[in-house]
């Protein structure tokens, strides 16, 4: 077995609605596991809390009250391990139990800003308090351990800085080296790493200029420019067409061979996520509802799937049926609104398997993960004991 | 670059108009004033006449004090300038990092301290400020020259400077428009998603959001106050006896000196127009660089 670099455990991210006076579970109970040079997918339809969860284990959330619970373990590089333990044990009186073999826990102090009451239900955090710890901490790990490529292209990119100025900006970030040259040349090589073949070019123009392919390449190589242990890529495909997807998504494979690399992949689209991911996580209304081996998940006997994921699964063309002029499968219904206290299955008003005396069930209680096989897990009654 | 030109003369060409336009109606105004100045009454003759002579800058001599014009009306003209620049750097190096502070510690309760700070000293009236100081600077410490800059320029006159530079900025009511501006385009920058995105790579967020949070805003309220201050100047150069163009506007207005006042009004349309210029095409460069 290979070496965890992150584990994320039961993540509650939550906030508050001014309007309707009442708290709106973004993510529930999130857990995530990303061995070194891994390619994990996260998979679910808009608004199932994909990038939430992304943006928290960036802690770039600062809505209230925002993460509420869970833990984030984190293997940092050798050399920034002192001043991570540095970070987490600043200010603090308590001794934490912040450690998990080599990994550390990033959401340490986490316990000390939140309350929660159950009756009514309320949430009590102190932000101010979760902010500081938080960014202290995320501080050291943010740019050379992990980075994050972001889901809007266009506007990730700061427009009144040239390309090339902000690449050597995230070069610095690495290496302190104070050599113009050198970092122009190091930047130069980055851009032709992510198949821009005219960087000289490229390097002196505004963002505004690039196309959306070409921004999202150099975004790509700006992320890579740090050497992440960790990249989280969010909906990196968005708004290409079919080729430059591809080419976007070999290119990720190629550098994260390259760099010694793990990778979080976020997409609405499982045909694009399992031509690279090793492992698959199906999210539907801010839950796991699946995880295991792009195997056991894309290709999997028919019996041995959420039938969430088998709906998406489905709902991507195969070429025999596009050679048919078979219609487009869709998901009957729509993604259920957080707001709502859902006290059985959030799938069960458009799951087709939930008739008879299994309905009861799906009503009433919420289905745990059940193991199928040694690493798959299924959260519906269908798998349970 | 070529299109950087043309914006440049069309917009060098609309200053030029409004400033001919400013000269007709100081032209005709000035017709009702009883006194006499050049081309006065010989109506559209009369205004060319006037037109030549102030574009080429031959002033003439004022027939009230007898002396020349140019030699009166340009070193005030300089001594005007250095307050209002001065003023208004004060002013800038006071409130830009009262409004970073503020648009960065918005959960730190500390920062509304700072903000109330800029608007009861924006609230002061100049006149009131500039002879509290004076009154406290010359009474009870005397480290500075509170009076005049002819009396000290033997000795140090960027001394005496200090005093007036600081008050007017002080009191003239940028300060908080500042911090407010400031404050409020840096909080809302350093939302976007490319400051966040810098955020997620492990950079600093005040450089990346510096050019749209703090440069521009800070460009377009500075230069549209520079004729506000030029008005507030009037109040300080006359507190502290600074012979600036205010001072030598009001004391030709009671001698009834037209030909001065024509020539002050003259260059602080010119200086006005030329900023707003100078304002227009540092933002459109800004804009520019961005396509």
């Amino acid at each position: 077995m290979s070496r965890q670099i992150a584990a994320l455990e039961h993540l509650k991210v939550y906030f508050y609605d001014q309007g309707d006076r009442r708290f709106i579970r973004a993510v529930e109970d999130v857990g995530l596991t990303v061995e070194q040079k891994q390619v994990v997918g996260l998979v679910g339809e808009s608004g199932c809390g994909k990038t939430i969860t992304a943006l928290s284990m960036m802690g770039l959330i600062d809505g209230e009250p925002g993460v509420v619970g869970g833990r984030f373990f984190f293997r940092p590089k050798e050399e920034d391990r002192r001043a991570l333990i540095f970070a987490i044990m600043r200010g603090n009186r308590k001794k934490y139990d912040c450690r998990k073999g080599e990994l550390f826990d990033l959401f340490c102090g986490l316990d000390d800003c939140v309350r929660f009451d159950a009756d009514p239900f309320t949430v009590i955090k102190d932000p101010e308090k979760w902010l500081r710890k938080n960014g202290r901490i995320m501080e050291q790990m943010r740019g050379r351990n992990i980075s994050m490529v972001f889901q809007n292209t266009r506007e990730a990119l700061n427009p009144f800085v040239t390309v090339g100025s902000q690449l050597v900006r995230a070069v610095q970030c690495l290496e302190n080296d104070k050599n113009r040259a050198a970092l122009a040349a190091r930047a130069e090589e980055l851009l032709l790493s992510v198949r821009i073949f005219n960087p000289g070019y490229v390097m002196n123009m505004y963002p505004d200029a690039l196309s959306i392919g070409m921004s999202q390449r150099v975004l790509i190589a700006i992320a890579l420019a740090s050497r992440p242990g960790l990249l989280i890529a969010d909906e990196p495909t968005t708004g290409l067409d079919t080729t430059n997807k591809h080419r976007i998504i070999d290119l990720l494979g190629e550098n994260m061979e390259r760099g010694n690399m793990s990778l979080v992949i976020i997409s609405h689209n499982i045909g694009i996520v399992r031509t690279i991911a090793d492992r698959i996580y199906v999210m539907y209304a801010g839950l796991i509802v699946e995880h295991g081996n792009k195997k056991e998940i894309v290709t999997g006997r028919k019996n041995a799937r959420h039938p969430y994921t088998e709906a998406l699964v489905s709902s991507v063309p195969t070429d025999a049926d596009i050679k048919r002029g078979k219609k487009l499968k869709v998901i009957e219904g729509v993604v259920p609104d957080n707001k709502m206290e859902t006290e059985g299955c959030p799938f069960l008003p458009r799951c087709r398997y939930a008739k008879g005396g299994i309905r009861r069930k799906c009503r009433t209680r919420r289905p745990e993960l059940f193991e199928v096989t040694s690493g798959h897990r299924i959260r519906c009654w269908l798998f349970a004991g | 670059m070529s299109r950087f030109l043309k914006v440049f003369s069309r917009e060098l060409a609309n200053a030029l108009l409004l400033v001919i336009g400013v000269t007709a109606i100081l032209y005709l105004s000035f017709n009702l004033m009883p006194g006499t100045f050049i081309g006065k009454g010989g109506g559209v003759e009369g205004y060319l006449n006037l037109l030549k002579r102030l574009f080429s800058f031959r002033f003439g001599v004022s027939p009230v004090s007898g002396r020349d014009i140019k030699s009166l009306v340009l070193p005030a003209f300089r001594n005007t300038l250095l307050l209002t620049f001065g003023s208004l750097f004060v002013s800038v190096l006071i409130a830009v990092p009262i409004g970073i502070f503020s648009a960065y510690r918005r959960f730190k309760s500390y920062s509304w301290a700072l903000s109330i700070f800029s608007y009861i000293i924006s609230s002061i009236p100049v006149f009131f400020l500039g002879y509290l100081v004076l009154y406290v600077v010359a009474r009870y410490t005397g480290f500075l020259p509170v009076f005049s800059v002819s009396a000290s320029a033997r000795g140090m006159p960027f001394l005496s400077f200090v005093l007036p530079i600081v008050v007017l900025g002080l009191g003239n009511d940028s300060i908080s428009e500042i911090v407010r501006l400031v404050g409020g385009e840096l909080e809302r920058v350093m939302s976007l998603d490319y400051v966040i995105a810098a955020k997620a790579r492990g950079e600093n967020m005040l450089q990346a959001s510096v050019h749209e949070g703090i440069v521009i805003p800070l460009i377009s309220i500075v230069f549209s106050k520079i004729p506000f201050i030029i008005g507030g100047a009037v109040v300080v150069e006359h507190v502290f006896n600074w012979p600036g163009m205010g001072r030598l506007a009001f004391q030709a207005t009671l001698d009834r000196d037209l030909p001065v006042l024509i020539i002050i009004a003259f260059l602080s349309v010119l200086f006005v127009r030329t900023t707003t210029l100078l304002k227009d095409m540092i933002l459109y460069s800004y804009r520019t660089s961005e396509s």
